[in-house]
């Protein structure tokens, strides 16, 4: 990073999707972490799979699949007649990191504010 | 969602004119926020120093002077991506007047896209929502990733 203002520099764009409003929509689910879960440890898994261990018909397990697979967090394969369902790790590191850098932005900002009001 | 909290060496009226006033805003933000006028519903600008990043637009979402602001910015002419929520909150130390407690927080608006720029206030990520996303995606999925 070249130049740096007095404040830090500004945040550069969200990597992978481009899109953290539906990152974090997605993530903003407990049923949906829950199935990200479950396939990162047991993945991949079909619908009927991960329906079995929630007090949650398939087809609503079909529809937070969607919103995750909307947010390019989890991704599909037809495997015969089954359609299994895998974590894809990369937007939610990216997540992760883009949060971390809107934290290291208000850290500069913050020593920035205290220098001046103690001026 | 981030969270700081500090204590500033100022009462908060001081702190709320440091927080607020476009002009001194610029000495430590690292960019010019303007919002004319600073009341609930008025949209704001923030032009980032020497054209490092976006320029953001905004709007206020909550403004009580000296103790309370809220607003939710996005990259300009892009609401659709990186809509976050960001909140001051001031509280005067209880043991001195001359200290002020200020909370920062910025959280993603985790509903849909339009959303951001429309006037209801949107949900946001919540301190309940990190928690459980750190845990999982540091402890579980950094390990087996």
């Amino acid at each position: 990073m070249g130049r740096v203002p007095p404040g830090g520099p500004g945040l550069t764009p969200f990597p992978s999707t481009g899109r953290t409003d539906e990152v974090f929509a997605a993530l903003a689910d407990r049923t949906r972490r829950h199935l990200l879960e479950r396939l990162s440890e047991d993945g991949p898994l079909s619908a009927t799979d991960l329906a079995g261990g929630l007090p949650i018909s398939r087809q609503a397990v079909v529809k937070h699949l969607a919103a995750l697979g909307a947010a390019g967090l989890v991704h599909s394969d037809r495997r015969g007649r089954e359609v299994l369902f895998a974590v894809e790790a990369e937007p939610l590191r990216d997540a992760t990191d883009w949060l971390e850098q809107i934290g290291r932005i208000w850290d500069r900002r913050l020593v920035a504010l205290v220098k001046h009001l103690s001026e | 969602m981030i969270q700081r909290q500090i204590v500033v060496p100022t009462d908060p009226d001081r702190l709320w004119r440091a927080l607020t006033d476009p002009e001194e805003a610029e000495t430590w933000f690292g960019g010019r926020i303007d919002w004319t006028p600073l009341e609930e519903g008025s949209p704001l600008r923030f032009t980032p120093a020497r054209g490092d990043g976006p320029s953001r637009e905004g709007r206020i979402d909550a403004v009580q002077p000296g103790r309370y602001l809220r607003f939710r910015w996005w990259p300009e002419n892009s609401p659709a991506t990186e809509c976050t929520d960001v909140a001051y909150v001031l509280e005067p130390d209880p043991s001195s007047e001359s200290a002020t407690h200020l909370t920062v927080e910025e959280a993603p608006v985790a509903v849909d896209a339009t959303a951001c720029a429309s006037v209801s206030t949107p949900a946001r990520w919540t301190l309940d929502d990190e928690m459980q996303f750190r845990v999982w995606a540091g402890s579980r999925l950094a390990v087996r990733v």
